[in-house]
């Protein structure tokens, strides 16, 4: 069994830990932060096969949706706040709806279960909805989790497993053995540079998984993408599903730096309801920008015409970790043997880290992939920079 | 963003959130100087917590005044204040907005450092000054700002709450301090309020919140409040002050240091003592109880470890209890715009601020609770400073300006020379004033600790978090269950402070009981809240708000 230093205890490192450790690998847990501190506790927790079209991250994500069952059966649906939900993606305009019907067909060829909804069958799915839409698609599978309560579930069944989660640890670096083998990993440790032994390291630092692969010199281009999320005041059962507008589809698969906004409303447990998704390459500012926060605003009560007199609570920011070629790096790193990456997974890291963790824990004890793995592989930029 | 000359037109000098007695000293001192002020303040009045009154009537205000003016302090200093505002207004150089509710605030790059409407090109005399004179520290004195800011403003007074904006190119923040709220078992009783709130009613409408009312928490305010009750006619069983007041032996050269305020809290030891009010000292409150409403409260003293000893408690009767344990400065706008804070006496964080009041952001400067809890008297001298200092940074020329133009006008250099050394002499009082008034708030602060007390006395069933009904077994519960390595964490799970207060009654006190259970410090760390009033998504929806421009149409409602 594997020494293994998982870097980053968000729900990607969480969900990697937990695969390992039930392996049976020797498995550390380092972050320099509290659990989930980074992105993990700036999203809704959402699980969705619905925005993803037919490829190599709908696969992953379809396996994910399975785990995520699978381990609310485990762990319980409340400890993680897990609820099956489905998505309801309606459009706004005809031409969107015609767009997200054709989607949805080759989603569907895909695996992935989903149900065209009629403009009159809307209010039966969500009875808030504004009456003017021409339709939608509704998707079973499409879930919610409690991102920080998950990923400290996920942490909380890997420390029965054997697992060791520290925190206030900073990585350097990486020493590997004449073979260039990984042979530790170099810390920080309340001011002093410590060594953790490890056969293997993966670099599950989200966001900053640039950073940090750069600094165990197998550098991965992970950038920042950021986002805003708007709570409401708490309020009765008013959004049933997680609801969203179709061009959040078309936003997802962009390459444009500037703001783009597509509404997705969700109630949670609490009775607030999330307004997200917007999407802008600002480096880390956090300033929040309320002109994007009007748009949002905008967009809500486009759908849901009652959320013009709901309070606006609160706004916070995240950044999304986003690959230039909009899949997550998961896989080893052939610079370096040991180094293993489950990274760059956008606003996707909740919905898809239990299939990463999967796939990890498989590659870590040599077995094959559920999912073929060759897509994420991080050779993809080592190649193309050689 | 860049301005084009017709949007200048839109720009203030100074915006003054707050209309307490930072804000309001602010604002007159920034609109003696000849700038455009816009105060900005969530009150139909001036005053603020402190000289909280009433909305004005149509009626003289005086017979109004009189009312309430027994429970107030330094009357006289606001009256002047306000009067001088008014005139302001009348003249066309300020605008009180009244009974607005800021919601945000955002800076907004300009294209240049180009002057203000209405703020002449500065003098080079003017400007030879400001850099020239005591305590600027050479910073932005003679620096002009580059930067412009949007304050985002609710108009409460109108049914639909219509949002407006207001630009300017400083910001003086004053927004002030809350209740610091410490739960107990029954604190959720109807019956049970902040020592602040049953001093608000008192103050603003003359109204008492109970007939038979104890006092307790930590700190002279709680003498005040019971003076102020009992003046006005209620039963003060006991004032309940967790802190041992003879520890001010330990500390009496800072004694001698504020003998103004030392005076006024003579007077209400004297009122209390006239009307046979006994104060227990390190004593403390055990538990409030009550069907429905509060009927009792027991008390407890502290012994010699610092817990409360339940073989002394005493059971007092009671239709109101008023529980006060200091004050939360609330840090959501100079959080908004980035500005650095630090650890404060009471360890709640403080923001930063230089000999100017200036932030560590250009632009924005900050006076009042928000630099360090330290009262009213305080308050007045960090927000005349922050005024002026304002009135620096965007160059405006002033009285002395305009009293050059009548008494010199053949000789301007001697006028600014005699300006410039009469402001000087000004600034070096106000400096020496904020000095003493701040040793004496540091020294109150180190006498009048929360003591650690009422975590032993928080049973597991209390709410902490009252919108979101955690309990203190919950957030104890997911420390203990180590699925959690910090508060942090333990706050993110059991989820206190997600609801409508947004942790600003909870906040203290969910870090308390989490860190006390994981054994760690608690680490007070400011919580940045974007949305710093409530306002509906319909009103966001609307789209970008019209700018309220410096011709002073919006007046007060005054």
């Amino acid at each position: 069994m594997a020494r293994v230093v998982v870097v980053g205890a968000g729900m990607v490192g969480a969900a990697c830990a937990y695969s390992l450790a039930r392996d049976g690998h020797e498995v550390t847990v380092v972050d320099r932060g509290p659990v989930g501190g980074g992105t993990t506790s700036r999203g809704e927790g959402n699980i969705l096969v619905s925005d993803k079209s037919a490829g190599p991250e709908l696969a992953l994500a379809l396996r994910s949706v399975e785990l995520w069952r699978r381990i609310a059966e485990r762990l319980g649906a409340d400890t993680l706040e897990w609820e099956p939900k489905g998505g309801l993606v309606v459009a706004t305009t005809d031409e969107t709806l015609g767009a997200l019907r054709e989607f949805a067909t080759q989603q569907a060829a895909a695996g992935v279960s989903c149900e065209p909804v009629e403009p009159g069958d809307l209010s039966g799915y969500e009875p808030n909805l504004a009456p003017d839409l021409p339709g939608g698609v509704f998707y079973p599978g499409d879930q919610q989790v409690q991102p920080v309560r998950a990923t400290a579930a996920l942490l909380y069944a890997a420390r029965i497993d054997g697992a060791t989660v520290r925190h206030g640890v900073e990585v350097l670096g990486v020493r590997t053995r004449s073979d260039g083998q990984v042979w530790s990993v170099e810390c920080r440790v309340d001011g002093a540079v410590v060594e953790i032994d490890a056969d293997a390291v993966v670099n599950a630092t989200g966001t900053w998984a640039g950073d940090v692969s750069a600094r165990i010199g197998a550098p991965v281009p992970v950038l920042p993408r950021r986002g805003f999320i708007l709570v409401t005041e708490p309020l009765p059962r008013v959004v049933r599903h997680k609801v969203y507008t179709a061009d959040y589809v078309s936003n997802v698969a962009s390459g444009a730096a500037g703001l783009e906004t597509s509404v997705v409303v969700e109630g949670t447990r609490g009775g607030t309801v999330l307004i997200g998704a917007s999407r802008e390459r600002v480096g880390f500012d956090t300033t929040i920008s309320y002109a994007v926060v009007r748009t949002m605003a905008a967009q809500a009560v486009r759908i849901f015409p009652f959320l013009d007199r709901v309070s606006l609570l609160r706004v916070y920011t995240g950044f999304r970790p986003y690959c230039p070629d909009h899949l997550p790096v998961i896989g080893a790193d052939s610079r370096i043997g040991g180094v293993y990456h489950a990274c760059g997974h956008e606003g996707a890291g909740i919905g898809l880290a239990p299939a990463t963790g999967e796939m990890i824990a498989d590659l870590v004890s040599g077995r094959s992939t559920f999912v073929p793995a060759e897509p994420f592989s991080p050779d993809r930029f080592v190649f193309e920079a050689a | 963003m860049t301005i084009s000359p017709s949007e200048r037109d839109q720009v203030w000098d100074v915006a003054v959130i707050g209309a307490g007695p930072a804000g309001l000293a602010a604002t007159v001192a920034a609109a003696d100087r000849g700038a455009r002020v816009a105060v900005i303040d969530a009150e139909p009045a001036v005053g603020g917590q402190f000289w909280r009154h009433p909305a004005p009537r149509h009626e003289p205000n005086r017979v109004r005044d009189a009312e309430i003016a027994p429970y107030h302090h330094s009357l006289a200093r606001y009256w002047r204040l306000r009067d001088r505002l008014a005139q302001h207004v009348a003249a066309g150089r300020a605008a009180h907005l009244s009974r607005y509710e800021v919601w945000a605030v955002q800076p907004a790059e300009a294209g240049a450092a180009e002057p203000a409407p209405g703020a002449a090109e500065p003098a080079p005399g003017a400007a030879g000054s400001a850099r020239g004179s005591a305590g600027s520290e050479g910073g932005a004195a003679g620096t002009t700002s580059s930067t412009f800011f949007d304050v985002l403003a609710i108009d409460a007074a109108t049914p639909q709450r219509h949002e407006s904006m207001v630009r300017a190119r400083t910001l003086v923040l004053a927004p002030g301090a809350f209740d610091l709220q410490i739960p107990f078992p029954g604190w959720d009783l109807p019956g049970v309020l902040t020592a602040g709130g049953v001093q608000s009613l008192i103050k603003g409408h003359g109204v008492l919140a109970g007939k038979r009312v104890v006092v307790a928490g930590t700190g002279p305010f709680l003498l005040s409040v019971g003076a102020g009750l009992v003046r006005r006619g209620a039963t003060v069983p006991a004032i309940v002050e967790a802190a041992s007041p003879a520890s001010w032996l330990r500390h009496p050269g800072r004694l001698f240091s504020a003998t103004s305020k030392l005076a006024e809290g003579a007077a209400y030891a004297n009122t209390l003592t006239r009307h046979g009010v006994s104060i227990l000292t390190k004593w403390s409150v055990l538990r409030a109880d009550g069907r429905g409403r509060v009927e009792s409260v027991t008390v407890a003293p502290i012994d010699g470890t610092g817990e409360l000893d339940p073989d002394r408690a005493r059971r007092i009767p009671v239709d109101v209890l008023a529980v006060g344990w200091g004050f939360v400065p609330q840090l959501e706008l100079p959080l908004a715009l980035g500005c650095a804070t630090r650890a404060g006496a009471s360890g709640l964080p403080v923001t930063v601020v230089d000999a100017d009041q200036r932030s560590t952001v250009p632009g924005v400067y900050l006076a009042g609770e928000v630099c360090g809890v330290g009262g009213a008297a305080l308050a007045l001298v960090e927000g005349e400073i922050a005024g002026l200092a304002a009135v620096r940074a965007v160059g405006a020329t002033g009285p002395a300006g305009a009293a050059r133009a009548v008494s010199r006008p053949d000789e301007p250099e001697i006028a600014d020379m005699q300006g410039d050394l009469a402001m000087r002499r000004r600034r070096i009082r106000l400096a020496r004033r904020r000095e003493r008034l701040r040793t004496f708030a540091d020294a109150l602060a180190a006498v009048y600790q929360i003591p650690g007390s009422w975590l032993g006395a928080l049973t597991d069933d209390t709410v902490v978090c009252r919108c979101e009904e955690v309990t203190a077994g919950a957030i104890r519960e997911i420390a203990r269950d180590h699925r959690a390595a910090d508060a942090r964490t333990v706050k993110l799970l059991a989820r206190p402070g997600m609801g409508h207060c947004q942790g600003r009654i909870c906040g203290y006190a969910a870090e308390c009981v989490a860190a006390h259970e994981l054994g760690t410090p608690a680490a007070h760390r400011p919580v940045t809240r974007p949305v710093a009033a409530p306002l509906s998504l319909g009103t966001l929806a609307a789209g970008w708000p019209a700018a309220i421009a410096p011709v002073c149409r919006h007046q007060s409602n005054v």
